[in-house]
């Protein structure tokens, strides 16, 4: 092991290369701490040139390579593997150009989401995907998880932002992928790398497309009784035509762990529901869109509907909203942030389903997610030294995915698959519908030194372990 | 690939054993088709993605070269295939299997005319992000190409429209991917690898398609009679607008008879709701003298999209980005070269004639290289296409795609030579 420490110590100097117990601790896991593992390394490049170093010592001595942003993924992607080196990019955190006039910018991976807004803020611009981690979560990890955010409804998700890659590859070799100038229309290599987690390379160099500001902005807080009225609000906008920016439900259980942090918005607590409705666009006609916004709501049995009268205000209702994950620290020492998406007119059946599933097994289940994506977040609070309420979060957690499956959605929308979902992927795809997934990965890391445990069943290794003798798409993974 | 026997040439005498099992599959013989110049003798239609693995399987182990074809309507850029032994047409793997009004997504096989599923949409209060130039176009062959219309700066690419694909690999394997939901990161996004990849990976049998709701009004705008860096500047802006949905320029040397009495043309579309397009559109109209409001936008635009210049035509297309657009104009105005400029996605349709096409695609290059755009060829003379890929991906992307080519078709039978690099 020391043949590797001493060899990656020269290439970040020693200082960015950890190793000791109490350094690897906190790199045991991702957001998703159910089942850590310690790396053998950590090493924290400055550069490109450093990642390729890297990925190349880690290839030949034969450790997987692990890559990490933030370490705010809730799937565990950044989640090490045994023998593995994670290789954290957040000393690669420059903004390298900003071209306004192209509306574009060329960041390191490190840059932290929000920052990159704040930073082209006063030239009218902004970075759309808004993860509700946006304050801490950097770009490269969006960019492997594809990451959403409440905004996702109107502006997408990252793959609908990001126009060029540089990718550093298992032999350490940096390939650039699309241009600045937009990705091609034919033959397109960016879209895959996007939410591949990890598994193809590291991104060191990401062009991102910036969007302009809008002109106007209205925040509409709609109050319901309960959540499944709440959800039918939704259908009903949707139905109406209209593209809002959000469409967020927040339930009662999230609303008074938010009421009592210090995220507190003046939301009712005695309130089944909330939603925050946000349009943006031309000013002239939003006071309109609030309107059809707020029949849909009263229709679909809203007891009250609040506008944001400022700034200030609408601030408030998304610090609520984006707050509600680290409220719910006050419930118990941990939640299983659950990830999963059905088509928008199934959500009120869904949301039942979910809520009696969380009863069946006795825990303690809100809801806080994107309504107008169909993006349910069920989260469930939990103390992990309870190793028989464990059992009963992960049974209960597998029964809202097969009941998203069985009503036609799938297993994750934005938190991606990691090591949390990857036995679940059979939940959505047959065994064929696999094979190209793993084509591709071969062709841009036939070694499997990145990520190699992540997304795929684990029930595979069979057939993965001899992955150029043709005739394995025969084998089933059972 | 590297076999030379899967790149025999066109048209080679078939061999006793695969004649017979093409006729097993059912592919007579007929008169010449041809796909850019190679002719293909065979063809078949399959009804379903069952009977497209069917055949696709027992052509495993095989020599035979299958092409794939939708409608045949596609004005964009392709490569001539190495070898086509046999024309698999998706014609009939049409229809609409299932439509969800509510919301807004729609499941149509790839052989389903753009102007169906643009109807059922329609009769539901959806409208389909896809415009590409051409009355006949099939999804399968739009997706194939990742096709796009004047409409890409309101819809965006094709990519975005796609919620999961159907597709048949080339070994026979029917494989899904993607979902029916609107957002979705389970596995690979290869709904986002196979649009646009010519069918060198697979057989786009079926897609769910994400729908937008119809815009509650819709306005165009003409403008003509000013020069080009005035009415570009003008195109510009409007697609600078939070409603534009196209927006394009066409310069006189594109014209009829390279006329220049109107100087340039160009034409603008709002679309969206009633206030903020009637604001966008009348800015619009008040920033230029003798702006026109016309029926319809997109689709003379999409017209001279597909437009030629005739025999010994080069259509170029080139992605400058939008910051870089007034410069690629005036560069590819100085060339000589006719042009379409869409500003607000940064694109610019580049149309010359030459006996030798040396020096135009030099400059193109060179503009390509200058702006660190992407670069591709629409139309060419047949006997041009020996000597330029239609595709100019770079040397690292070629690699990636090399690679991905041998682990989805490792025999090479799949539209052999139509993809960027010739694969």
């Amino acid at each position: 092991m020391s043949v590797l420490i001493d060899r990656l110590s020269r290439i970040v100097g020693a200082r960015h290369c950890l190793a000791s117990a109490e350094e690897l601790f906190v790199y045991e896991c991702d957001g998703l701490t159910l089942d850590p593992v310690r790396p053998v390394a950590v090493v924290l490049p400055a550069d490109a040139a450093e990642v390729s170093g890297v990925v190349r010592v880690c290839s030949e001595l034969g450790h997987p390579v692990v890559p990490r942003g933030a370490g705010t993924g809730l799937s565990g992607g950044a989640q090490p593997i045994e023998g593995s080196v994670v290789v954290e990019c957040s000393r690669m955190d420059r903004i390298l150009e900003i071209r306004p006039e192209d509306r574009v910018a060329v960041v390191q991976p490190g840059v932290i989401n929000a920052e990159l807004s704040t930073a082209v803020a006063e030239l009218g611009l902004f970075y759309a995907p808004d993860p509700s981690s946006e304050q801490v979560c950097t770009i490269g990890g969006n960019v492997a998880e594809n990451s959403g955010g409440p905004h996702t409804l109107k502006y997408g998700t990252t793959t609908n932002h990001v126009l060029a890659l540089e990718l550093v590859q298992s032999d350490g070799e940096r390939l650039r992928l699309g241009s600045r100038a937009g990705r091609s229309r034919e033959f397109d290599l960016v879209g895959v790398v996007v939410g591949s987690e990890g598994t193809l390379g590291i991104v060191t160099e990401i062009s991102v497309r910036l969007s302009p500001i809008p002109e106007g902005v209205e925040t509409l807080l709609a109050i319901f009784d309960d959540t499944v009225s709440a959800c039918r609000a939704v259908g009903s906008i949707i139905r109406s035509g209209l593209i809002p920016a959000a469409l967020e439900i927040i339930d009662q259980r999230t609303i008074n762990a938010v009421e009592d942090s210090v995220y507190r918005a003046g939301l009712p607590r005695d309130a089944g529901a909330v939603l925050i409705a946000e349009v943006d666009g031309a000013p002239c006609s939003l006071p309109g869109e609030v309107e059809r916004i707020g029949e849909c709501a009263r229709e679909a049995g809203a007891r009250e509907c609040r506008v944001a009268r400022d700034e200030a205000e609408r601030a408030r209702f998304w610090r609520a909203r984006k707050g509600a994950f680290g409220a719910m620290g006050r419930l118990a020492p941990d939640l299983y942030v659950h990830d999963a998406v059905v088509p928008r007119a199934r959500l009120p059946e869904v949301l039942e389903k979910i809520c009696e599933i969380g009863d069946r097994y006795q825990l303690t289940l809100s809801n806080v997610f994107h309504a107008g994506d169909g993006n349910l977040h069920p989260n469930i609070s939990f103390d992990r030294r309870n190793a028989e309420e464990v059992e009963r979060v992960i049974a209960a957690g597998r029964e809202i995915l097969e009941t998203c499956v069985a009503a036609g959605g799938v297993i994750t929308g934005e938190h991606g698959i990691g090591v949390e979902k990857r036995d679940y992927m059979k939940l959505v795809f047959e065994d064929e519908d696999l094979l190209p997934m793993l084509y591709v990965r071969d062709a841009f890391d036939p070694e499997r030194v990145f990520n190699p445990t992540k997304i795929f069943p684990t029930t595979r290794f069979c057939f993965e372990s001899n992955p150029r003798a043709r005739g394995y798409d025969r084998v089933p993974f059972k | 690939m590297s076999d030379d026997r899967k790149t025999q040439p066109a048209g080679t005498p078939e061999r006793p054993d695969r004649a017979q099992l093409l006729r097993q599959l059912g592919a007579e013989e007929h008169a010449p088709v041809s796909i850019d110049g190679a002719l293909v003798h065979r063809s078949l239609r399959p009804g379903d993605a069952a009977a497209v693995a069917a055949i696709l399987s027992q052509l495993r182990g095989s020599d035979i070269a299958v092409v794939v074809r939708g409608a045949g309507s596609s004005p964009g850029p392709s490569n001539p295939p190495k070898r086509a032994d046999l024309l698999l047409e998706t014609t009939k793997l049409s229809g609409v299997d299932d439509f969800d009004p509510e919301e807004g997504v729609i499941h149509v096989g790839a052989g389903t005319r753009l102007s169906t599923i643009r109807e059922a949409a329609r009769a539901a209060g959806w409208e389909l992000p896809l415009d590409p130039p051409g009355t006949s176009a099939t999804l399968g062959g739009v997706l194939a190409r990742a096709a796009v219309g004047p409409r890409e700066l309101g819809f965006g690419p094709a990519r975005d429209c796609v919620l999961g694909l159907d597709v048949v690999l080339a070994d026979g394997t029917v494989t899904r991917c993607g979902g029916r939901v609107v957002k979705n990161v389970t596995g690979f996004d290869l709904a986002r690898l196979y649009t646009g990849s010519c069918g060198i990976l697979g057989v786009i049998v079926g897609a769910w398609l994400r729908l937008r709701p119809r815009p509650a009004a819709v306005k165009a705008l003409r403008a003509s009679g000013f020069d080009r860096p005035r009415l570009l500047a003008w195109t510009a802006e409007a697609a600078l607008r939070g409603t534009a949905r196209a927006a394009g320029l066409v310069t006189s040397g594109l014209l009829p008879g390279g006329s220049t009495e109107e100087g340039c043309l160009a034409w603008v579309e709002f679309a969206g709701e009633v206030l903020a397009v009637e604001e966008d559109a009348n800015a619009t109209f008040r920033a230029l003298p003798g702006v026109e409001e016309v029926e319809e936008a997109a689709g003379p635009l999409r017209e001279w999209q597909a437009a030629s210049l005739g025999d010994r035509a080069l259509r170029a297309r080139l992605h400058a980005g939008t910051g870089s657009i007034e410069t690629a104009s005036a560069a590819l105005e100085e060339a000589g070269f006719a042009q379409l400029v869409y500003p607000g996605t940064g694109t610019l349709y580049a149309h010359t004639r030459a006996s030798a096409l040396h020096g135009p695609i030099k400059i193109l290059r060179s503009l390509r290289e200058r702006l660190g755009g992407d670069l591709c060829f629409e139309e060419m003379p047949d006997d041009a296409k020996a000597d330029y890929d239609a595709f100019e991906v770079s040397p690292d992307e070629r690699q990636l795609w090399s690679a991905l080519k041998q682990r989805f078709d490792s025999e090479g039978r799949l539209n052999p030579g139509r993809g960027a690099g010739r694969l």
